[in-house]
């Protein structure tokens, strides 16, 4: 049965929805899951969905093996934690087999897992670590943050010659939307979630939300938000980010994965780093991060250790604060010098 | 065998001169596995290989010129020069690839079977590797999917008795490889690896059933890595017995097919001298291809990171 163009999915239905129309449009697309989805299954049976032994490594490297001899595999870890048991395969493997073989190959192979925290499901099952995959050069990296996009960028990770890492915010599962099966986001193109003039929020997957509750609140007191939404990590679309930054001069990063050479790391020295941005700030960036910990089972520590709305609001109140004291003509004056000098030694 | 043998003890002294750098692990003495293996398939099979992976290149149809540029790190080299000798690979003659983590290609390996079986291509995949990969998960994880859902892989387990430094009898509480792979579902033979005819028999027969469908199959080629693990400029020591080796060099898979094939009068001390120098005449051709050609354009660093 073919679906309807346009209708209300969760994000998780909107997953399996772009999965099971490529499938239909395309043989050479497979699924291995240690818990193949039902419906995926009745649909195209067991050759096509395959149920797997819980061996990540080996159902993940046989997905690459198909990938380079003429199939486009996904792979379902569940979790993305079960990502570490097949790390060989993919920062080893996945990622550089096209670079290693001069390109004689492509590696068309999606792996998608769940990630994030607020689910109660501690330390192991509850981690953000897209940051890890985008260090490494070869993988591109996606972290949906709505079902529309979730779809979208889904039918793109699937159509993609290259191994996608798809990573779907846990708490974002059951989250409803009209989604239009129409629209295509290309991977490696951010988006402006809300409009604003004051501070640019760039916020990550389950952030997004957040970010925008906080913009909505900053909104009554006056404060005019931005919420860039990456939607993919790896390519960053530093021109969406940095365009947003160079109109409202000021920064705030929403990631709920730990500082420490983190997405927002990086998506400050993105934004630091080019000149014509680094002018226009007002003020320093500022990162809200998840707390450098292991997420806690107990879940008044587990809320403790998340970034949440109000962190967001105390960043951008601080920012706005800071940016007032500091006359813009003063600072973006002195601001001229250091990086065109810096930039000449 | 004679090109294997010669074009691994020529990477060894070209490595020692500094003339290639990096690292290279010789086949020398596993020659018989990799010729009787790969005389047993047939076009459109696949070969998945792993560091120690010239022979398994060259018994696959890689010609030396393509090879040995690869090692010059040359932009004529089979992956243009970007893999170097522990990832070569030659695609579209379905050489997988070498692979600088040991066990790593098997599940690759196996993942290609699949997509052969998917597409009802009779095709056959083989994946080598040592005695050293039984200490990796991934290659009993794939050895049981590849049985439970009938793949068309021949795993071929190069045992020659040492994994990097460290004997088989400190790293599998088995006497043999054979007895792991049987756990896990498959057929298993045991061959002297030494024997180019009898790992050839062994190969075909296996080759054969696992395209007929009837599932994966497991060959132990048991045999003698003559040298050391690996060389890089300054020659990695071999602390193994040095007379078990001398002992291990009687067992000369290149002499022992060298007289079977004078006792059947299939060749003559002359014809075999022709066939020594041609031999070196190849390799000789090889590396001056290799050192005429030039290296990959600066632009090459940013190519081939995405299709």
């Amino acid at each position: 049965m073919t679906p309807s163009t346009i209708g209300t999915l969760t994000y998780d239905a909107a997953i399996d929805g772009a999965i099971a129309d490529a499938m239909r449009e395309d043989d050479s697309i497979f699924v291995m899951s240690t818990a193949a989805p039902p419906a995926l299954l009745e649909a195209f049976g067991p050759d096509r969905v395959r149920g797997t032994p819980i061996s990540e490594p080996a159902v993940s490297g046989m997905a690459i093996g198909a990938a380079v001899t003429g199939h486009r595999p996904i792979v379902h870890w569940r979790n993305i934690t079960f990502a570490f048991n097949s790390f060989d395969q993919i920062a080893n493997q996945a990622a550089k087999l096209r670079y290693m073989l001069g390109g004689q190959s492509a590696v068309p192979v999606v792996f998608r897992a769940t990630c994030g925290g607020g689910m109660r499901l501690a330390a192991q099952h509850s981690q953000s670590p897209y940051a890890v995959f985008a260090h490494i050069p070869g993988l591109k990296v996606i972290v949906p943050s709505c079902a529309q996009d979730a779809y979208a960028l889904m039918r793109s990770a699937i159509a993609d010659d290259n191994p996608v890492i798809f990573l779907e915010p846990a708490r974002l599962a059951a989250v409803e939307q009209e989604v239009d099966r129409r629209l295509e986001v290309p991977i490696g193109s951010a988006a402006i979630s809300r409009s604003g003039t004051d501070l640019t929020i760039v916020a990550i997957g389950a952030m997004v939300p957040v970010a925008e509750q906080a913009a909505a609140a900053l909104a009554d007191r006056g404060r005019s938000a931005e919420v860039v939404d990456v939607r993919t990590v790896s390519p960053l679309d530093a021109t969406t980010i940095r365009n947003s930054v160079r109109r409202t001069r000021i920064l705030i990063v929403a990631d709920e994965a730990p500082p420490a050479c983190s997405m927002a790391a990086e998506i400050t020295a993105t934004v630091v780093e080019d000149p014509d941005t680094w002018r226009a700030l007002l003020t320093s960036p500022r990162r809200v991060c998840g707390l450098p910990v292991p997420i806690p089972f107990s879940p008044p520590l587990e809320d403790l250790a998340l970034p949440g709305v109000d962190q967001i609001i105390e960043a951008a109140e601080a920012a706005l604060r800071v940016s007032a004291v500091e006359p813009p003509s003063i600072t973006n004056s002195a601001r001229l010098v250091k990086p065109d000098s810096s930039a000449s030694r | 065998m004679m090109l294997i043998r010669r074009f691994d003890e020529l990477a060894l002294e070209l490595i020692w001169s500094g003339e290639i750098q990096g690292v290279v692990h010789p086949y020398v003495g596993q020659e018989a596995c990799a010729v009787g293996v790969c005389a047993a398939l047939r076009p459109g099979d696949r070969v998945m290989s792993n560091h120690r992976g010239h022979g398994h290149c060259i018994a696959a149809g890689i010609g030396p010129r393509h090879l040995m540029a690869e090692l010059f790190g040359r932009a004529t080299g089979c992956c243009r020069g970007k893999g170097g000798s522990m990832h070569i690979a030659d695609v579209s003659a379905g050489m997988l690839g070498a692979n600088g983590i040991v066990g790593a290609g098997v599940p690759i390996a196996a993942g290609a079977a699949l997509s052969d079986l998917l597409s009802a291509r009779e095709h056959v995949t083989v994946a080598f590797f040592g005695d050293g990969a039984t200490g990796q998960g991934v290659v009993f994880e794939t050895m049981n999917i590849a049985a439970l859902w009938r793949l068309p892989i021949v795993f071929v387990c190069e045992n020659n008795g040492i994994a990097a430094g460290t004997e088989l009898a400190e790293t599998i509480a088995v006497p043999n490889v054979a007895e792991l792979a049987a756990a896990h579902g498959l057929r298993t033979s045991v061959v002297d690896g030494h024997d180019v005819d009898a790992v050839h028999d062994i190969s075909s027969a296996a080759v054969a059933q696992v395209r007929s469908g009837a599932g994966p199959h497991f060959i132990e080629c048991v045999l003698d890595r003559w040298r050391m693990h690996a060389s890089r400029r300054v020659p990695m020591p071999d602390l193994r017995d040095q007379s078990a080796l001398e002992h291990a060099r009687c067992r000369d898979s290149v002499e022992h097919l060298r007289k079977s094939l004078i006792g059947a009068r299939a060749l003559d001390d002359r014809a075999f001298a022709d066939l020594t120098a041609e031999v070196e005449k190849e390799l000789a051709d090889a590396v001056a291809y290799a050192k005429a050609s030039p290296f990959p354009q600066p632009s090459e660093v940013l190519e081939h990171v995405f299709a």
